[in-house]
């Protein structure tokens, strides 16, 4: 199996995430609700709107924490690879101090 | 079904409102679901982390892509429902002028009432011309009322099973039968009205008067961000999933409320409600519990008995003492049923339930606005 790895596009991929769950935070549906059983009051959407808004923020909630913590995976798995490839590099690198053969 | 009283009270203005807002909001978690979609997997990568950042990343596509998917399908039933909205409640100020040009009065059920003077008549056939004629105008009417009524039930069924929708696409993850509670939209209209620190201020009186029913002291209520506290979701910890609305901690005698649901009367509300009354299941257990001395005292007649809490038994709030010794606290992970049951189903989280939910179904504009002096 090849494994190879840019850290910067970790980097990248985990901030975009993390931007998206923070926006899941700031969907107002739950608010666009509220103003639906205002529209319609007494009748079973203004009911079950109630119900659903506070069931919306929850799963908004869920949601961004879940996307939250894949970002914060992406950024410990590329942490790791930057250390992994530092240490290949020191590895190899008393090689790259001289060539072989005549001078 | 849905009576006239409720059609006459319908908004069009306020259901274009939520049709716009479903608008946005549906545009932008489709942005966000792109964005999310294009830049989630390092493109850097390959082999077993690439597949596994695939895998968790296509799981976390699936679940918004549901849930835009429902939220789409509600926004579309509320912006086609929002211009019959319209139409209805021009029918019914129609037939209610009408009625009233008339001498026709329409009830709160939507029955028409003929409230013209009584006429007088010298020839039969002239009252009965007239009884006729007012007899075609109430059935007139009342058809149309009719009419209004059948139109309002199928738009009332078609949103409303476009909002179920939403509720059930939200999660069958927390589906446990409890709720937060049901608020007058009077309530949540007014809270909406109010600035954050006028919000602050009720759910401060709020804890108080709570505090004086337990007999314990007012404690200040600390507004923190808890999805970025220790006591909350850390996004730094990626062992950290559980959200908090709130917890009340009884060593520091500190009730903390997530300042992110300050906006949300029935979750501010609910979380108020629910940590000052772990406060007074606290105070309930230590005087249910008095050490020997001041039990012999009691019994001597010395000392009065701290236990004079109505509505609670001594042995309930005895249960409560025990419980604390064994709290079983929330698991970090949410999808941990069997410890959210443990945690759910001990006496002082079910009874704090309880409490949270009256006090948001029984809050009415009266005492907000009483909260609010």
């Amino acid at each position: 199996m090849q494994l190879s790895f840019t850290p910067s596009t970790a980097g990248e991929s985990a901030n975009s995430a993390k931007e998206s769950a923070e926006s899941l935070l700031t969907l107002a549906i739950a608010e666009a609700l509220t103003v639906l059983s205002q529209a319609v009051p007494g009748s079973q959407t203004a009911t079950q709107a109630q119900a659903a808004a506070t069931r919306c923020r929850d799963h908004q909630r869920v949601l961004s924490t879940a996307v939250t913590q894949y970002a914060i995976r992406l950024d410990q798995v590329g942490a790791s690879f930057a250390a992994t490839d530092a240490a290949h590099s020191q590895t190899i690198s008393p090689l790259l101090s001289g060539r072989v053969g005549p001078q | 079904m849905t009576t006239f009283a409720q059609v006459k009270s319908w908004s069009a203005t306020e259901a274009d409102d939520a049709a716009d807002q479903l608008i946005t909001c549906s545009k932008k978690l489709d942005e966000l679901l792109q964005t999310f979609h294009d830049d989630g997997v390092p493109e850097g990568w390959s082999g077993n982390a690439q597949e596994s950042a695939g895998a968790a990343h296509k799981d976390l596509c699936t679940s918004l892509e549901d849930y835009l998917d429902q939220v789409r399908k509600a926004k579309n039933a509320v912006t086609a429902a929002e211009g019959k909205i319209a139409a209805l409640t021009e029918s019914v100020q129609g037939v209610l002028a009408e009625a009233s040009r008339n001498q026709f009065t329409i009830d709160d059920v939507g029955t028409v009432h003929d409230v013209q003077p009584r006429q007088e008549f010298d020839e039969s056939a002239a009252a009965e011309a007239y009884l006729c004629d007012r007899q075609t105008q109430q059935q007139r009417l009342s058809a149309e009322v009719s009419r209004i009524l059948t139109e309002a039930d199928h738009l009332d069924t078609a949103m409303a099973a476009s909002v179920i929708a939403i509720a059930n696409a939200s999660g069958a993850e927390y589906d446990n039968g409890d709720t937060q509670g049901t608020m007058p939209p009077e309530v949540v209209a007014a809270w909406q009205t109010m600035s954050d620190e006028e919000r602050r201020k009720v759910l401060q009186k709020l804890a108080d008067e709570y505090a004086d029913r337990y007999g314990v002291p007012h404690t200040t209520i600390q507004f923190d961000n808890l999805r970025d506290s220790e006591d909350g979701l850390d996004p730094n910890d990626p062992d950290s999933h559980v959200y908090r609305y709130g917890y009340w901690r009884e060593g520091t005698r500190q009730l903390v409320i997530d300042s992110s649901d300050v906006s949300d009367p029935v979750a501010a509300i609910n979380t108020v409600a629910h940590e000052m009354r772990h406060a007074g299941q606290h105070e309930m257990a230590r005087d249910a519990n008095p050490n020997f001395f001041h039990k012999l005292f009691i019994d001597w007649g010395w000392t009065p008995d701290p236990f004079q809490h109505p509505n609670v038994t001594r042995e309930q709030a005895k249960e409560w003492g025990d419980n604390f010794d064994h709290y079983a606290s929330p698991p970090t992970d949410p999808y941990d049923s069997a410890g959210w049951d443990d945690y759910r189903n001990q006496p002082v989280e079910a009874d704090a339930r309880t409490i949270g939910e009256q006090e948001v179904n029984t809050m009415t504009l009266d005492r907000l606005n009483e909260l609010r002096r």
